[in-house]
């Protein structure tokens, strides 16, 4: 182990600890950990953006073939100059153009893949699911394909119904409970439905982020295990 | 224009005015005085013949002066103090009357041929002590001398034996008085006789005398009427003897008498009173209301000077007063204060009532006038403090009330809030402040039943890693029939349906904190690439990306030197825009980064010098542990790949799995291959045939996972009967009330 490794594998150790002080609660060595973590990731990302975006991509091309690449670096770089006056609070309405650009194109970027990469196929996917002869055709059950495409129309279409939280008219002949629910009973049926496939839903997010805390648990205490033994080792040699 | 004397302030007034312009008395009296008008007083062309010599003389010596008659003498005559430099005119007009030359202590000289007797009195007024020696015997009395005249004498003849006070018929002057002084002629006698009075001269004789005329001012008007009357107190009276000595025995009793001040000018304190004046006096002192009377104070200095008397009397030869005279000073005090008016000294009865001269019924007050009562002040009224009426009742208000300096009230400017609504307003105060202040937590026990469980299951778990690190893994669970992962294996096959030396992008987006989990995947599948002779592009759309890519290319040599393998790599960076950036790079990639991490130009060295843009690449490895992520590259680059049908392949964390899924699972297979965590990198690595699986690692995971779900089955079952518990308790109480 050089000294590279060594000192990188005490700082590891030593920050490993200090995030783990939180299980005792909030103190101060999580928080220094905390900021430690912080404050180098901002710095690498300062990095990061000042060469491999602003001197790569804008500078080096405007010096070496200003002419070739005079259309594809200036519109940027005068529209990030001009990005700048949202510093100043005097002059920050002068940005807004900008601002509205850069808003303008990533709303249309997001929508235009919502819809395109993920509403339309899955809904085709969910429409699909109950073609039996493609069942068929890839050699699974059509039964099993029908009920799992049952399942999942009804829990797709039961979910959306629990997040519909319309007002209906009121009337002199509705009731406390039904002024209370505010909806048709058959309405509630479905939103409980969906409120179980939500439920089930969340089940599994959380088994995964668990799966991934404990994955991350096991690796730290494993590394710094590793590190004991090894410090050990190099203490003692002969052992 | 000839002026007007004031009778109040004594200043000269214009005669057409009728209120004097000083101090505002009337000029003019409102009811005509029998007075004699000023042509009169002064003497006039047609009327100078009846002037009597006395008063002739007078005017002329003050029409000679020019001045008023008697000059600033009113003024100094209600305040009791003689004017210097009149006090030797008055006494020069008195010692004319007495016959005697003009001098402070003699009276002026008077014609020898209008010597008039005139009583001892009289004649001691002009400032002639009278003696016995002076004291005349007296002539032989004339039949026609009226009966007071006689008792007068008759008195004075009694009383000159102990007094040796000289009786001086009326008329007649004491020897020394006759030697010294020159009476006027009304004083000299014969105006004092009644018949002579009236036959002989009535207009030489002084009005009072006469009877027709006030005796108390020179200025009387002559009335031919009046003339003939007879005084009473002449008729009377009597005895002019009588009427100096009780002038002289009663000199210190002489009370204020309502007299003009020009009159007798005479210290009563030193001439002898006379029994008339002494009557009048004793009737006074039983009064307290003379007392007050300040008016003609006789016993104070009198503007002519003191102890001057007319006629060069002395006080000792005064003659006696006349009875009416007392009589009348007597009604006068009683009509004003009939209460406090004791019985005086009753006239005679053998005195006949005298009719009064018109000028002294003018003086008279109107008895409707009179208060019937002295007049005392109600003791509620309120009682002067300032100004010059300060200490009486009844007055105006010197200061009213509107003009008194004081301090204006304060009003308050505060809002007049009764006490129901200031107590709501209170509790409203207390609602609004309980609003914003914070509600004291309750301070949690340092030792809590969370505290200790947390502390317990995070010892379970360490202890379980440490257990299978020591271990070795041994207790390590099987990954299970790989048949059940599709997407794995589906994963496998499009890796190893690539073509020989194929380009991979691969795409790096997850963060340090999950490289334990997606270390072994991602070198796993990369390995298995290297296998293949790939070669990798990495490129990022986070800005960990580009270094989590390098360390990953150094796990990777690290795995392969066991094989002497070589990754050959080019690291593009790190694409900025977010989905924009993302969506540009699929479009045209070479516009977007032309330089590598190293500075290096990209489309232009090996491997993508062909600049084909993202058609270079045979697939599209996608790192990340954020679903968000990979649904961005799905929806971003998925159609463009799918077009160019270049693969889309990820390595995903047990947290993005569930949301990407849909995407493989979908009819239209947006994403060709998954591996998911360290289980999918198991399997792969058992699948891929390298066989490098950190067993510690996976025996730990497996027994750490199973640890977990026992201790959320346990936890489930607890929280199950606690609920069920708390909600038989609530029934309970319910079904109590």
């Amino acid at each position: 182990m050089s000294l590279v490794d060594l000192v990188g594998a005490f700082a590891g150790f030593l920050l490993t600890l200090m995030i783990a002080s939180y299980i005792f609660g909030d103190n101060g060595l999580f928080r220094l950990a905390v900021h430690i973590f912080i404050g180098v990731s901002a710095g690498f990302a300062t990095v990061i953006v000042l060469y491999n975006v602003l001197w790569n991509q804008l500078f080096v091309p405007l010096i070496q073939a200003p002419m070739e690449n005079a259309l594809l670096i200036f519109p940027p770089l005068l529209l990030g100059t001009w990005l700048l006056v949202k510093a100043s609070p005097r002059l920050a309405k002068l940005g807004n153009p900008v601002l509205a650009f850069l808003v303008g194109v990533g709303a249309a970027t997001a929508i235009g893949g919502a819809v395109f990469g993920t509403v339309f196929p899955q809904v085709g996917a969910a429409v699909n699911a109950f073609d039996l002869q493609a069942i068929r055709q890839s050699g699974g059950n059509q039964i099993k394909g029908l009920f799992e495409a049952l399942v999942m129309l009804v829990g797709a279409v039961t979910t959306l119904v629990y997040f519909q939280f319309g007002v209906g008219a009121r009337s002199k002949s509705l009731t406390a409970s039904t002024l209370n629910s505010q909806r048709p009973p058959w309405l509630d049926v479905l939103s409980k439905i969906g409120l179980f496939f939500i439920a089930v839903t969340m089940g599994v997010l959380f088994a995964g982020v668990m799966l991934a805390a404990l994955a991350a648990l096991i690796e730290r205490v494993t590394a710094v295990w590793s590190f004991i033994s090894d410090f050990v080792r190099f203490l003692f040699p002969s052992q | 224009m000839a002026d007007m004397r004031c009778q109040m302030c004594g200043k000269t007034n214009p005669d057409d005015l009728d209120e004097c312009q000083f101090c505002g008395a009337r000029l003019k009296p409102l009811i005509k005085p029998s007075q004699p008008d000023q042509d009169q007083l002064w003497g006039n062309s047609e009327k100078d013949e009846a002037v009597p010599d006395w008063l002739r003389e007078l005017r002329g010596e003050e029409k000679d002066s020019g001045g008023e008659p008697f000059g600033d003498l009113g003024g100094d005559v209600f305040s009791g103090q003689p004017a210097p430099e009149a006090e030797g005119e008055a006494i020069d007009w008195l010692s004319r009357l007495g016959g005697q030359e003009a001098s402070p202590s003699q009276p002026a000289s008077d014609e020898p041929g209008d010597e008039m007797e005139f009583p001892d009195w009289l004649s001691v007024a002009s400032g002639a002590a009278p003696t016995a020696e002076d004291k005349i015997q007296g002539e032989p009395q004339e039949e026609g001398d009226p009966d007071w005249l006689r008792r007068v004498r008759e008195r004075q003849q009694e009383d000159s034996v102990e007094e040796n006070i000289p009786d001086l018929p009326f008329g007649e002057q004491p020897s020394s008085v006759a030697q010294n002084e020159q009476l006027p002629d009304w004083l000299s006698g014969a105006a004092f006789t009644a018949g002579e009075a009236v036959e002989a001269e009535p207009a030489d004789l002084p009005d009072w005398l006469s009877g027709s005329q006030p005796a108390l001012s020179p200025f009387a008007a002559e009335d031919e009427e009046t003339a003939s009357i007879k005084p009473d107190w002449i008729i009377q009276a009597g005895g002019e003897e009588r009427l100096g000595q009780e002038i002289a025995q009663e000199p210190a009793q002489a009370e204020p008498i309502e007299m003009p001040p020009s009159d007798l000018g005479f210290s009563p304190e030193e001439a002898e009173v006379p029994d008339w004046l002494s009557n009048f006096n004793a009737a006074a002192e039983d009064t307290p209301h003379a007392a007050e009377s300040q008016v003609f104070d006789l016993g104070t200095a009198s503007p002519f000077g003191e102890k001057v008397l007319p006629g060069g009397l002395e006080p000792e030869e005064l003659p006696e007063a006349p009875d009416w005279l007392a009589g009348v000073s007597t009604a006068a005090q009683e009509s004003q204060q009939p209460g406090l008016s004791q019985p005086a000294s009753e006239p005679p009865p053998d005195l006949a009532r005298a009719s009064l001269p018109e000028w002294l019924e003018a003086m008279r007050p109107v008895e409707s006038d009179l208060p019937s009562e002295p007049f005392t002040g109600s003791p509620d009224e309120r009682v002067e403090g300032a100004g010059p009426l300060a200490g009486l009742r009844g007055v105006l208000q010197a200061e009213p009330d509107i003009a008194r300096v004081r301090k204006p009230p304060v009003y308050s400017v505060k809002l007049q809030v009764p006490e129901e609504q200031q107590t709501q307003l209170a509790l409203l105060q207390g609602l609004v402040a309980s609003e914003s202040k914070p509600k004291p937590l309750p301070s949690p026990s340092t030792v809590s039943v969370p505290y200790v469980l947390r502390l317990v299951i995070f010892g379970l778990l360490i202890l379980a890693v440490i257990w299978a690190l020591i271990s070795g893994g041994q207790q390590a669970l099987g990954t299970g029939d790989a048949q059940n992962f599709p997407e794995l294996l589906a994963f496998l096959r499009t890796i190893e349906s690539l073509s020989p030396d194929p380009i991979a992008l691969v795409v790096v987006d997850y963060e340090p904190g999950f490289s334990g989990e997606l270390d072994l995947a991602a070198t796993s599948v990369l390995s298995h690439l290297v296998s293949k002779n790939a070669q990798l592009a990495l490129v990022s759309s986070t800005s960990n990306g580009p270094v989590m890519a390098e360390r990953l290319v150094q796990l990777v040599n690290k795995k392969l030197k066991l094989s002497n393998d070589i990754v050959y790599h080019t690291n593009l960076g790190y694409i900025p825009g977010g989905a924009a950036g993302v969506l540009s790079f699929a479009s045209s990639p070479q516009k977007v980064i032309q330089y590598d991490l190293n500075g290096d130009i990209v489309w232009q060295n090996n491997p993508l010098q062909d600049q084909k843009g993202l058609e270079n690449f045979s697939l599209a490895l996608v790192i990340t542990d954020n679903p968000d992520t990979a649904r961005l590259w799905i929806e971003q680059v998925g159609p463009i790949l799918q077009e160019k049908r270049i693969p889309l392949l990820m390595v995903l964390s047990a947290q993005a799995e569930p949301l990407v899924l849909p995407y493989h699972s979908s009819y239209l297979n947006q994403v060709s291959g998954i591996v998911t965590g360290l289980r999918g990198g198991v399997l792969y690595e058992s699948l891929s045939g390298q066989n490098q699986i950190p067993w510690k690692q996976w025996g730990a995971y497996s027994l750490t996972l199973l640890l977990s779900v026992i201790l959320v089955l346990v936890g489930g079952i607890v929280n199950l009967f606690s609920a069920l518990i708390e909600q038989n308790k609530k029934n309970k109480s319910e079904g109590k009330t």
